[in-house]
């Protein structure tokens, strides 16, 4: 009787083992393979562990069918093992045959449709034999991308608590992977993600070499619509600041983001916008705390003096000391700075036209408050999020599109350390992503061209990523695994039919009483 | 011997263990002192663990006495040590490890300022790290004179935490920065500042964005405002040196972004301007320091107006050792403060010592948990030894319980078989030999 039972220690060992070299081994197989696809990026929703579900699922039916041919079929033994072996050979099969046939033949579709868009893709064979390959590479790739622009491919809201700074609401839209504000912007403190920096590059260079196509400089373009905007009475922009009626705009379906009075109840007197940039009338408090302190302060007086009234009569530094010296005072603001540096005439002209020209106004002769605040937008500026810029006003969609791009990948970028188009230097390099107080950004290694051509070929290694490669992975296993794992499933049940022979001996003698 | 033996091995085993936990906590018990019982938190933990074994040990040793002879019973008990060994060991531990609830708790508890893998093997440098702030800032406090300067710095080093006026100081001064300070910050200016992200824009924003204060007390006996000029011949540290402004307990004490980071900017102006103008500039600045101080001072008052920042940042020039920098320091010095993540862990430093003290509770509960379940099985298989009677042999009890199994298998066929060709004595012999037999 111990003989027995250890004959059945072994034959249920045995029986596990062969088991486990069946299904468990191929689901476990194809996990190992389908690892770089669930740590990808760019597969989406289930698609990332579509490969692993496959094969469980595969695994599920043929447990499914050996549970119902144990029900209908008891005492048929060979029978039940028949139909399970057939069930087994189908069902691994059934991936090789759906990848070498049917999907085949969309690939081929797939890849014309992407040839249309430039991107070049290899035969179908290679990618069944490649495909692991590709999804490191495509991953390179893109953190290679994220890199030089400093982002994440998971885009992020810096904001504290979930609000924007006049505590407006940010709301998510997972779909695009954006935090949005009421006004459709992106909210203050939104980092870009990999799909967010990918359609404001492709809205930005698309537009840009479309124009260039026809011979136009679209930040001409887009500098006219705007000044038309604001220079016209009757724009739809200045509609919306003096709070017209709806039904007056000619924009079509226009409607307020709360009320009629939203652009004024941010930009207005105490606006809720303007606390939080450097406006005319918190610049002249600065600069009359300035004159009023520096103009007080005796050592700094005692020192100038020792410059002023050298009777040299022109424009030397005595003059210019005295100037500088009336000024300080709790009086000062931006029109009596402003006047004093236009006044000051060093080298043939005034120091204002100077100032102008190192902001990049050639040919004028003073240094205007427009210019100064044009220069100070870079530095100090804030977007309400509860109204519509002057872009949201453009007609034409193409125009419109850009004029967002480009204060995306500029102002907004720049603002959080994430610059996606730069200002090409005297040089002609141009420095974007990290641009801090303490980094100066990487040299953009891509031109326009090759960031539309990378996108294109990203989203279509993206759809096989999602559509192609996890029947590939069960297909690579299912390959090697189909006739080991009917093999493995019949020795299997050969050894369950050996344990139930153990056990009925075992039966037989114990009836049989100790004789 | 056996009672002798399994003495040895309890010792060596949860005994051992709170000695090992003990010896590992030397420096966390050393360097939260004055913080009562928090640092021993780990400590104690690990003697409850150890409490619930000692109870489970005794019980599963009288229950084995008295069910002496009953194996099944005794090896129960054995069964019941050995599983509380592992529960009270890695077990625990591993339900707590496994979903991550520490590391959630932690970096939930300190806004993610402390991670779980700082301290999961590194907890005696964290714990001098914890310990050096609230050392750091008993020193601080005690140069500007929030701490009585009757007493000896010493004293109140070595009084701590324990020290009433010190816990005041802390408690008092830290709602200040906190509420006055980083609560104050909306947006994401301050996140994009901490995230490696301060642009120029960011800083504008931080500095001149619209605040809102609360009336909050800070606690400042003098006001050591730095020196924002020093050469190699005019070099205080701070300004009017040993004659200190008392500090207006009416001023509002508002904090900056750069209290915030703590660490002051330096920008190397000498590395941008040719040398002659560098030259030129530290020869004039070295002949009148004291007007170069006069203009920074008004500068730096124009930054603190409610105009500006509303709060003092100093903006200071450094031109020791050859050097021409542009400093921008914050007040936090000053006012005897950490940056703002130091001065909230100062202001949590018991909880925290608490966590720390965990950490070696935790690593040598695992380390010596396996030793533990040995101990406990040895003792085990040495009470049933002593009290779990006579051990049977693979399959004899399966046999004699067979034995007992009364046949019931008709035997006619067989005895027909056998007795063929015997003669009547012969069958009748065997009849009544296998008749006994059966019975």
């Amino acid at each position: 009787m111990v003989k027995t039972r250890r004959k059945i220690t072994t034959l249920r060992v045995l029986q596990v083992l062969f088991y486990a070299l069946g299904f468990p081994l191929f689901v476990h197989l194809v996990m190992l393979v389908a690892r770089p696809l669930s740590d990808s990026n760019l597969t989406t929703g289930i698609n990332g562990s579509l490969s692993i579900l496959i094969a469980a699922a595969m695994w599920v039916v043929v447990i499914i069918v050996q549970l119902l041919m144990s029900a209908v079929c008891r005492k048929n033994r060979m029978a039940r093992a028949v139909v399970v072996a057939l069930v087994a050979a189908v069902i691994t099969i059934a991936p090789i045959l759906y990848s070498d046939f049917l999907l085949k033949g969309k690939y081929e579709e797939d890849v014309k449709a992407a040839a249309e868009k430039g991107v070049e893709a290899e035969n179908y064979e290679v990618q069944l034999t490649e495909y692991a390959e590709y999804v490191s590479a495509t991953n390179a790739e893109i953190n290679a991308f994220l890199e030089v622009f400093n982002i994440e491919f998971a885009s992020r809201d810096y904001n504290r608590g979930g609000a924007n700074t006049d505590l407006s609401e940010v709301t998510y839209d997972p779909e695009k992977d954006v935090y949005l504000s009421p006004n459709g912007m992106y909210s203050d403190g939104y980092r870009f993600g990999y799909y967010a920096a990918k359609e404001v590059l492709t809205n930005y260079y698309s537009n840009k070499l479309a124009y260039e196509a026809e011979g136009k400089d679209i930040d001409v373009e887009l500098a006219k619509a705007v000044a038309e905007l604001e220079s016209n009475p009757s724009s739809d922009w200045n509609k919306y600041k003096s709070g017209a009626s709806e039904s007056s705009f000619a924009k079509e379906g226009f409607e307020y983001i709360t009320s009629s009075t939203e652009y004024e109840d941010a930009y207005g007197e105490d606006g809720s916008a303007t606390k939080y940039y450097l406006t005319e009338e918190r610049l002249n408090a600065i600069l009359s705390v300035i004159g009023d302190k520096f103009g007080n302060n005796a050592e700094l007086k005692m020192l100038l003096n020792l410059f002023t009234g050298r009777g040299d009569g022109g424009e030397g530094i005595g003059a210019i000391v005295d100037k500088v010296l009336a000024i300080l005072n709790k009086d000062l603001d931006i029109d009596t700075l402003l006047g004093v540096v236009n006044e000051i005439e060093l080298s043939g002209q005034s120091l204002g036209a100077m100032l102008a020209g190192l902001l990049g106004q050639e040919g004028v002769t003073e240094l205007t408050k427009d210019m100064l605040f044009g220069l100070l937008v870079n530095f100090s500026s804030y977007q309400s999020p509860m109204t519509y810029p002057v872009y949201y006003f453009i007609e034409d969609a193409d125009l419109r599109d850009y004029a967002y791009a480009k204060y995306y990948a500029t102002v907004h970028g720049a603002t959080l350390g994430s610059v996606l188009v730069g200002t090409p230097d005297a040089n002609g390099n141009e420095y974007v992503g990290e641009i801090t107080m303490s980094t100066s950004g990487t040299l953009n290694p891509y031109s326009g061209e090759d960031l539309l051509y990378m996108f294109n070929k990203w989203d279509f290694d993206q759809k096989l990523q999602n559509e192609y490669y996890p029947v590939f992975a069960v297909r690579e296993i299912a390959l090697k695994m189909s006739a080991v794992i009917v093999f493995t499933l019949m020795a299997a049940y050969f050894f369950t039919a050996l344990i139930d022979k153990q056990y009925a001996k075992l039966t037989l003698k114990t009836e049989g009483g100790n004789r | 011997m056996k009672r002798f033996l399994k003495i040895i091995l309890f010792l060596i085993g949860f005994p051992a263990l709170l000695g090992f936990v003990v010896w590992k906590s030397l420096t966390v018990i050393q360097e939260g002192s004055t913080y009562g019982f928090w640092p021993y938190v780990g400590i104690i933990l690990a003697g409850v663990f150890a409490l619930v074994y000692l109870i489970a040990f005794i019980i599963t040793g009288v229950k084995a006495k008295k069910n002496a002879g009953n194996r099944k019973k005794v090896m129960g008990g054995v069964v019941a040590l050995v599983i509380v060994s592992f529960v009270m060991t890695a077990g625990l531990w591993l339900v707590i490890d496994i979903p991550k609830l520490l590391p959630d708790i932690l970096n939930s508890a300190t806004s993610g300022t402390i991670g779980f893998d700082d301290l999961r093997e590194d907890y005696a440098a964290n714990a001098e790290v914890h310990g050096n702030l609230l050392d750091e800032f008993i020193r601080l406090n005690y140069q500007n004179k929030n701490l009585d300067n009757s007493y000896t710095l010493d004293s109140w080093l070595e009084e701590g935490y324990s020290a009433p006026e010190v816990q005041e100081l802390i408690a008092t001064n830290f709602a200040s920065m906190d509420k006055n300070g980083y609560v104050t910050f909306k947006g994401p200016w301050i996140n994009l500042a901490d995230g490696g992200r301060l642009t120029i824009p960011v800083l504008v924003h931080l500095i001149i964005n619209e605040r809102e204060f609360q009336d909050l007390p800070y606690m400042l006996e003098y006001d050591l405002i730095p020196n924002p000029y020093k050469d190699d011949n005019f070099n205080d540290k701070f300004q009017n040196e040993d004659n200190y402004p008392k500090h207006d307990q009416e001023y509002l004490v508002k904090w900056s972004i750069l209290d915030m980071q703590g660490t002051p900017m330096e920008i190397d102006l000498g590395g941008i301007l040719p040398d002659d103008i560098k030259t030129l500039i530290l020869g004039v600045t070295s002949l009148m320091p004291e007007t170069i101080v006069s203009v920074l001072n008004t500068l730096n008052e124009c930054i603190e107006d409610d105009a500006l920042a509303g709060t003092p940042i100093y903006i200071g020039i450094n031109a020791q050792n050859g050097d021409f920098k542009l400093v921008i320091s914050s007040t936090v010095e000053s006012r005897g403060m950490w940056d703002y993540k130091k001065s909230a862990w100062l202001n949590s430093n018991h909880l925290l010592f608490a966590v720390i003290s965990i950490f070696p509770a935790r690593q040598w509960l695992y380390i010596w948990g396996g030793i533990v379940i040995f101990t406990s099985v040895a003792i085990g298989a040495l009470r049933l030894k002593e009290f779990g009677g006579e051990e049977e042999e693979e399959g004899e009890n399966e046999q004699k319980q067979a034995a007992y199994v009364p046949a019931k298998v008709d035997y006619s066929e067989i005895d027909k078989e056998v007795t063929k060709g015997m003669s009547p004595y012969e069958r009748n012999f065997y009849y009544a030999t296998q008749e006994r037999l059966r019975r």
